[in-house]
């Protein structure tokens, strides 16, 4: 039983738990042996069993006194509240007794998404300290997992046991900003890393034009103008900054625990915004499942922190409101902003918003975060069906290229370059083609 | 040799020494005695620990058929020595050898009041089996069963000591008889 807890809920957190006193494995083991050697001697009449008894019996008699500790004062310390996957983290326990003990058994059991170290620490006496190495394997927020102490009395004759959850930990997935990032297509009239077709103060040299009035001297091409008799200028291209929106589509985790779409999702997309805030870019989020969230775009290393949280929240809420574009404000989605849309494109709901950003002029990327692996295909109607699933699929990625949306399919992805993240051929009438029929039509 | 090692190894000797002691006067085989020796080793293996009791039986085996009651006794109290030091061993995983003299020195006396205890009943015995028939006769078949209760009720009432500490309110008289008697001019 639990008696209370510490304030504060990250660490060190402290909690005292009272003893349930149960006889220990020696007192069953007396009882055992002494039982059974009176009971034979009582049946078939042998003294000699009896005289075996008694030293078994009189010491159950003398040890089974009842223990003076009451309770037992946990102390749980987590390295770090937050880590990344495969990033282990220690867990520190330390336990102690109100009262003399015999001794001190703590072990430490992980959940499925924590692996913890398999050793049991154990104490001669009253305390007991221990250390165990946490590994997160699958990003989320996770509670480590429990810490179990067993005490026995001083004379052994009782045994207790007390059950402590450990502290939670949030698991960040894994996020290396990649070398080379392309620009996104539409700039904003803002300074930033991008160089932009306008000329303009930026340092990237473009060409040299005729001087006119009120031209900076400073950037006059002095051998130029010697050569042409005539004032010439150097010009530079302006460098502006691009918005990125990441959307990852949770409506369905399909896939086994740590390698489902959206865990390979929410992985990609964790790197594609780290690349685009690393350059100094906007970037925002767009949680697309069944509780639809949304971070507005913004520049900064602490962005990346607040994306994460906000994509380790599509795994979290469920509910049975369909998400939609309208919902999100402009704010979250700005003019031409860059979308790159991780997506499995198993539901009509996510493709027809990628056609929706689409008929909004944003430029599109959808990343087929889907793969045929585990897919059991026994007989000719297996094959048959999944020929024509194959075929489904190609014809709702035909429709998304025909207007202008690059589909990707996420084995062919390098986060090294992210040179994946080009967006797609606009068609030849404009950004908007007729749209094609549900999610099976072929455009 | 850690001393958790040299703890079992005595544990070890003791109950190898109380089958050898129980089978000299047995008339059972004693492959009995071989295979519970070769059963106690498990007491080493961390998992091996269903199989403790493998001494204890083995010498219950082995006496039904004995005559001798003071090897009886030494087989008992070496018994219990066997199950004391084994039981420690289990928690003694990477102790200090004053750790362990920590942990056994509150088992000291009553391992030896255990072993006084043996020593009389088995001069009891041995008085007993002098003694006329009809007398010993009840004695044999009460001695146990009363040994066995008196165990059973101290055990009960270690066990059940809240249950019972939440029985004595109880017996005190309830807020609303006591609030009449108080009204009525009674005691409170």
């Amino acid at each position: 039983m639990t008696l209370g807890r510490s304030a504060d809920p990250q660490r060190p957190r402290d909690t005292t738990v009272r003893l349930r006193w149960s006889p220990s494995r020696l007192t069953r083991r007396l009882t055992t042996a002494g039982g059974l050697a009176a009971a034979v001697a009582a049946f078939a009449a042998r003294p000699g069993l009896l005289v075996f008894a008694a030293p078994l019996l009189t010491a159950l008699a003398l040890w089974v006194r009842r223990p003076r500790a009451e309770t037992l004062q946990v102390r749980l310390d987590l390295e770090r509240p937050q880590t990344t996957e495969g990033l282990p983290v220690d867990l520190q326990a330390h336990v102690a007794a109100d009262g003399p003990l015999g001794s001190l058994r703590v072990a430490a059991r992980g959940e499925p998404q924590v692996a913890l170290a398999d050793h049991v620490l154990v104490a001669l006496g009253p305390v007991a300290d221990g250390e165990w190495s946490a590994a997160p394997t699958r990003w989320g927020h996770w509670v480590v997992g429990t810490v179990i102490a067993e005490a026995t009395s001083v004379h052994r004759g009782w045994d207790a046991r007390a059950v402590v959850q450990a502290p939670a930990l949030t698991v960040y997935p894994p996020a290396t900003a990649a070398a080379r990032v392309p620009p996104p297509p539409h700039l904003r009239a803002r300074l930033g890393p991008h160089v932009s077709r306008t000329s303009g103060a930026g340092v990237e040299f473009t060409g040299i034009r005729p001087y006119q009035a009120g031209d900076p001297v400073r950037r006059v091409n002095w051998t130029a103008s010697s050569k042409a008799d005539e004032l010439m200028l150097n010009e530079y291209a302006q460098e502006r900054m691009g918005d990125v929106v990441v959307l990852v589509d949770s409506i369905h985790d399909l896939g086994p625990a740590g390698a489902s779409t959206v865990d390979v999702s929410v992985r990609s997309a964790a790197v594609v915004a780290q690349s685009y805030l690393a350059v100094a870019d906007r970037v925002g989020v767009v949680a697309f499942g069944s509780a639809l969230r949304w971070l507005t775009p913004t520049t900064g290393s602490r962005q990346f922190y607040r994306v994460v949280e906000t994509l380790l929240q599509a795994r979290q809420a469920r509910t049975y409101v369909d998400p939609s574009v309208d919902r999100i404000p402009l704010a979250a989605l700005p003019n031409g902003a860059l979308v790159v849309c991780f997506s499995p494109l198993l539901d009509s709901v996510a493709v027809e918003a990628v056609r929706d950003l689409r008929e909004r002029a944003h430029p599109v990327v959808v990343v087929d975060v889907l793969t045929e692996r585990g897919v059991d295909v026994r007989g000719d109607e297996d094959q048959l069906a999944l020929r024509i699933w194959r075929l489904e699929r190609a014809a709702v990625r035909r429709s998304l290229e025909r207007i202008g949306v690059r589909v990707v399919p996420h084995a062919e992805l390098d986060d090294g370059s992210l040179h994946w993240l080009r967006p797609g051929q606009e068609p030849a009438q404009g950004p908007v083609q007729g749209r094609p029929g549900g999610v099976g039509g072929v455009g | 040799m850690t001393a958790r090692s040299g703890l079992l190894a005595v544990a070890t000797a003791a109950g190898w020494l109380a089958l050898a002691l129980a089978a000299v006067t047995s008339q059972s085989t004693p492959l009995v005695a071989v295979l519970a020796g070769l059963l106690s080793l498990a007491s080493w293996h961390r998992h091996g620990r269903a199989v403790a009791v493998a001494v204890p039986v083995g010498c219950v085996v082995l006496l039904a058929s004995a005559s001798s009651v003071l090897l009886a006794a030494a087989a008992g109290v070496l018994v219990l020595v066997q199950l004391v030091l084994a039981d420690v061993a289990a928690d003694a995983h990477g102790a200090r050898r004053a750790q362990l003299r920590a942990a056994l020195s509150p088992l000291v006396p009553g391992g030896v009041a255990a072993a006084v205890v043996a020593v009389l009943v088995a001069a009891a015995a041995l008085i007993g089996a002098r003694a006329p028939t009809a007398v010993v006769a009840p004695a044999v078949l009460a001695g146990p069963l009363l040994v066995l209760a008196a165990v059973l009720l101290a055990l009960g009432r270690e066990t059940r000591r809240d249950f019972w500490r939440m029985l004595t309110p109880r017996r005190r008289l309830s807020a609303l008889t006591r609030r009449y008697v108080e009204r009525a001019g009674g005691r409170s």
